[in-house]
C-alpha cells in the first residue's frame, strides 16, 4: 500500500524528466545540499539526501505531500517577480520535524512541461548557521560599543573614585557586561600588598531581583548608572563590599591565588574551583570568601605594571561563565589598568607639583626675610641709635615746658601758647622715637593663643578718646568658626594699634572703621577698613616700607612695624585701596592648634 | 614728709624729676650713679627710690637688687627709656614700671600710689 502512491509519483517524475534527465535528477539525489521537486500544484515529486537530512523526513515521508505545508514555509523576504524570470529567491524560514525552526534561502526555479503544466525545481541554502553567526556579530557589536561607552566615562572620571565605579558598574550593569558581582582589588606598593578596593553586586537573590528589576524598569545610560551609584546602604558598606574588604593578600606571597594571577599576564577562570586549562589547584581563600567556586580573574596591568586585579561572577544566576564573558572582560581590564593608572599618575604629579610649588615659595619667603632682615637691621641699628640719643633731651625738653606751665598760670598768652606748643611738638617727637625703638626692638614672637578680636577690643580700648576726638566709630565683626592665632600677644596688640593709628591719620573728617576677624585658609585674619582718603597705587605700593609717609605728624614705621611683626609670625599683611573710598588692611596669622576639651 | 631718692645719670633730667616731684611735695634727693644712690640710701634713708634701668658704672637692674637686698620693703619705681625692658625678669621685682615720657603724670601718680600705700602700712 505504501508503495503505490511511490510508484505512480515516479511514473509522473518519469513523465516531466525522460531518460537522461531523470538519470541526472538520481545523481542530485545524493547531493548533500536540500533540493526537492514539485508538481504544477506543489506536491513534491523528488526529495534528495541533503533535504532528508536538513528537514528529518525521509522521502517515504513527504512525497506526494505538498510543500509548504512539508516544510511548514513561511516566507520572509519576498523580492518582486519579474515577467520572463522564471527564477526567483526568496528568505523564509522553514520547520524541522522535530519543530526546530531554520531559516533558509529557497531558490525556486519553474520548470514549464510539454502538456502546459509548470513543476518547480526548489534548493534550499541553510541560513541559520549564518543568522547564528549575525547574531553573534551583532552581540559582538554591541558588547565593543559597551566597552567603548565604559571607555568614554573612564576617559571623563576626575577621581581614582570614579574610575573603579565605572570598571565595576560598567562589569555588572545589564547595559554593559551583565556580571552578577565583580571586585576590585588595587596593588598598594607603600604597604607591598594587593587589597580589595571596591565591589558591586547584589548580596543574595531577593536583593539581586530588587535592584535589578528596578534596574530594568528605568532606562539609564551607563553614565547615569555610574552618576548614581551609591557604594554604601543607609551608611553602611554593602555585603560585596564588605566582602571586598577582607580580601588581602603580601605582593610577595606567591602562595596566594590573587597574587600568583596578578603576576601572571593571562586572565584565569575558575570553574568550580578549578582554573580552566592548567593543573592549578583549587584557589585557596579566595573561593571560601567569595562563596563561589566559578569566577573570572583579570590581573590589570600597566606598562608592565601589575595595578590590580579585577574578578566577576555570575553569584546569583549561576550562568556559566562563556569564552566570549572572558574575552570582553579582558577588553575592560584593559582599560581600567590604564584608568587606574593615569589616576595614579594624575595624583601623584599633583602632589609633587604642589610641593614643589610649597617649597619654592618658602624659598622665596625665606630670601625675601633674609634680604629685609638685613636693610632692617642695619636701619634699625642706627634708628635705635639716634632715637636713644635724643630720648633723655625731649624728656627734659617737654618735661620743663610742661613743668613751667603747670608751676606758673599766670603766664602772658603768648608765652602759654608756645609752651604749649613745646609741649605738643615733644610728644609728637617721643612717639617717632617710641615707634623707633619699637621696630629696631629684636626680639622673636612669644608664641601663644591670641584671641583677634579680644585683642582688637582691646586696641580700639586704648585709642578710644583719640577715635572719639577724631569722630571715627569703631565695629568689630567675628566671623564664628574664626581660630585663634599662634601668636605673640604684645606684638600682635602692637600690630593692631598700629593699623587703627593708621586709620586716624587716613581720616581727617572721621567716618566709620569696622574690624572683621574671620578664618583664613590655616589660620585667622583680622582685616581693619576704613572710609578714609585711601591711598594710590604709589603710596600703596610704598606704604609698608620704614620711614615712609604721607603724614606731617609721622614717623613713617606704624605699618612698617605692623608688617614686621606679621611677617615675624610666618602670616601675611595685605593693603587693599581705593582713592577716595577708603583702605582696608588685612593681617593673617596662623592658627594655633586647638586646645584639648576636658 | 616723705623722701624720694632719684638716681638718674642725665643732670636735666634728674632737675627735671627733683623739681616736679617737690612741687607733688616730697623732699627729693639725687644721685647721679648706681654707686651714689647706694650710699645714700644709707645716708638719706628715702622712703622710695626711682631709677633709671640704664645707668654708668651699674647696670640699673643689678643696682636695684643690691638697694632690694638691703631694703626689702623699699618701694623701687623703674624709670626707662625701653618699653622692652618691661619684660625682664629682674623688673618684676619693682613695683612700678614708667616708660620716660617728657609728661611726668605717669611717674608723679606712682609715686604718689606707692608713697601712700607705704606710708598707710
Amino acid at each position: 500500500m505504501e508503495s503505490a502512491p511511490r510508484l505512480d509519483e515516479h511514473a509522473r517524475f518519469e513523465a516531466f524528466f525522460p531518460g537522461s534527465a531523470a538519470d541526472f535528477l538520481r545523481l542530485l539525489g545524493a547531493w548533500s545540499i536540500p533540493f526537492a521537486l514539485l508538481d504544477d500544484r506543489g506536491a513534491i515529486l523528488f526529495w534528495n539526501r541533503g533535504a532528508a537530512k536538513f528537514y528529518g523526513r525521509s522521502e517515504d515521508d513527504v512525497l506526494g505531500r505538498l510543500w509548504n505545508e512539508t516544510v511548514s514555509e513561511v516566507a520572509t523576504i519576498v523580492p518582486d517577480s519579474v515577467p520572463g524570470v522564471r527564477t526567483r529567491r526568496y528568505e523564509a524560514t522553514h520547520k524541522r520535524a522535530t519543530g526546530e525552526e531554520l531559516a533558509v534561502i529557497v531558490t525556486r526555479t519553474d520548470l514549464p512541461a510539454e502538456d502546459g503544466t509548470t513543476a518547480a525545481f526548489v534548493l534550499v541554502t541553510d541560513l541559520t548557521a549564518s543568522k547564528k553567526l549575525e547574531r553573534g556579530l551583532a552581540r559582538r557589536v554591541a558588547q565593543l560599543s559597551v566597552i567603548r561607552e565604559i571607555g568614554e566615562c573612564l576617559q571623563s572620571a576626575m577621581s581614582l573614585e570614579e574610575i573603579l565605579r565605572t570598571i565595576l558598574v560598567g562589569a555588572t550593569a545589564s547595559q554593559g557586561l551583565r556580571f552578577n558581582r565583580a571586585f576590585l582589588l588595587l596593588v598598594d606598593e607603600r604597604r607591598g600588598e594587593l587589597k580589595g578596593r571596591d565591589a558591586i553586586g547584589p548580596a543574595d537573590a531577593s536583593e539581586a531581583q530588587l535592584i535589578w528589576s528596578r534596574l530594568a524598569a528605568s532606562k539609564h545610560t551607563l553614565r547615569e548608572l555610574v552618576d548614581q551609584f551609591e557604594p554604601e546602604i543607609d551608611g553602611a558598606p554593602s555585603r560585596v563590599l564588605t566582602i571586598a574588604r577582607q580580601i588581602s593578600a603580601k605582593l610577595d606571597d606567591e602562595r596566594r591565588f590573587i597574587i600568583r594571577t596578578l603576576n601572571q599576564e593571562t586572565t584565569t577562570r575558575i570553574v568550580e574551583g578549578r582554573a580552566v586549562g592548567s593543573t592549578e589547584p583549587i584557589p585557596d581563600r579566595i573561593v571560601e570568601i567569595l562563596g563561589v567556586d566559578s569566577f573570572v580573574a583579570v590581573p590589570l596591568r600597566s606598562e608592565g605594571r601589575p595595578v590590580g586585579l579585577l574578578l566577576a561572577d555570575n553569584a546569583i544566576t549561576r550562568r556559566p561563565i562563556s569564552d566570549e564573558d572572558v574575552a570582553i572582560l579582558e577588553l575592560l581590564g584593559l582599560q581600567a589598568a590604564h584608568a587606574i593608572e593615569r589616576a595614579r599618575l594624575t595624583d601623584e604629579l599633583a602632589r609633587q607639583v604642589a610641593s614643589l610649588a610649597a617649597a619654592t615659595r618658602e624659598l622665596r619667603l625665606n630670601q625675601e626675610r633674609l634680604v629685609r632682615n638685613e636693610r632692617l637691621t642695619a636701619i634699625g641699628e642706627m634708628a635705635a641709635h639716634v632715637a636713644h640719643e635724643i630720648r633723655n633731651p625731649l624728656v627734659a625738653i617737654g618735661g620743663f615746658a610742661r613743668s613751667l606751665l603747670e608751676k606758673d598760670p599766670g603766664h602772658e598768652p603768648a608765652t602759654r601758647d608756645a609752651l604749649a606748643i613745646i609741649v605738643d611738638e615733644v610728644r609728637r617727637l617721643e612717639s617717632i622715637v617710641r615707634d623707633v625703638l619699637e621696630f629696631s626692638r629684636p626680639t622673636a614672637p612669644k608664641i601663644g593663643r591670641v584671641d583677634a578680636r579680644k585683642l582688637a577690643e582691646e586696641a580700639v580700648e586704648l585709642l578710644h578718646a583719640e577715635l572719639d576726638q577724631a569722630g571715627i566709630a569703631v565695629t568689630i565683626h567675628e566671623i564664628p568658626g574664626s581660630p585663634r592665632a599662634a601668636a605673640d600677644r604684645d606684638q600682635v596688640f602692637q600690630a593692631v594699634v598700629n593699623v587703627l593709628r593708621n586709620c586716624l591719620h587716613a581720616m581727617p573728617r572721621g567716618g566709620p572703621v569696622s574690624i572683621r576677624v574671620r578664618p583664613y585658609q590655616h589660620g585667622v585674619e583680622v582685616a581693619v577698613a576704613d572710609s578714609g582718603t585711601g591711598m594710590s597705587q604709589e603710596v600703596q605700593a610704598h606704604a609698608l616700607e620704614p620711614f615712609y609717609t604721607t603724614k606731617h605728624d609721622g614717623s613713617g614705621l606704624g605699618l612698617t612695624i605692623a608688617s614686621q611683626i606679621v611677617r615675624d609670625h610666618n602670616g601675611e599683611i595685605r593693603i587693599e585701596s581705593t582713592e577716595g573710598e577708603g583702605t582696608t588692611i588685612a593681617m593673617r596669622f596662623p592658627a594655633a592648634l586647638e586646645e584639648h576639651r576636658v | 614728709m616723705s623722701k624720694i631718692l632719684v638716681i638718674e645719670d642725665e643732670k636735666n633730667l634728674r632737675t627735671l624729676y627733683k623739681q616736679d616731684l617737690e612741687r607733688d611735695g616730697f623732699d627729693v634727693v639725687t644721685a647721679a650713679t648706681a654707686q651714689e644712690g647706694l650710699e645714700m640710701l644709707e645716708s638719706e634713708a628715702p622712703d622710695l627710690v626711682v631709677m633709671d634701668i640704664r645707668l654708668p658704672g651699674m647696670d640699673g637692674l643689678e643696682a636695684m637688687s643690691r638697694v632690694l637686698d638691703r631694703h626689702p620693703r623699699l618701694p623701687v619705681v623703674l624709670n626707662s627709656a625701653y618699653s622692652s625692658y618691661k619684660d625682664s625678669f629682674m623688673s618684676w621685682s619693682a613695683d612700678a614700671y614708667v616708660v620716660k615720657s617728657a609728661d611726668t603724670g605717669d611717674l608723679r601718680a606712682r609715686v604718689k600710689e606707692l608713697v601712700t600705700a607705704r606710708s598707710g602700712t
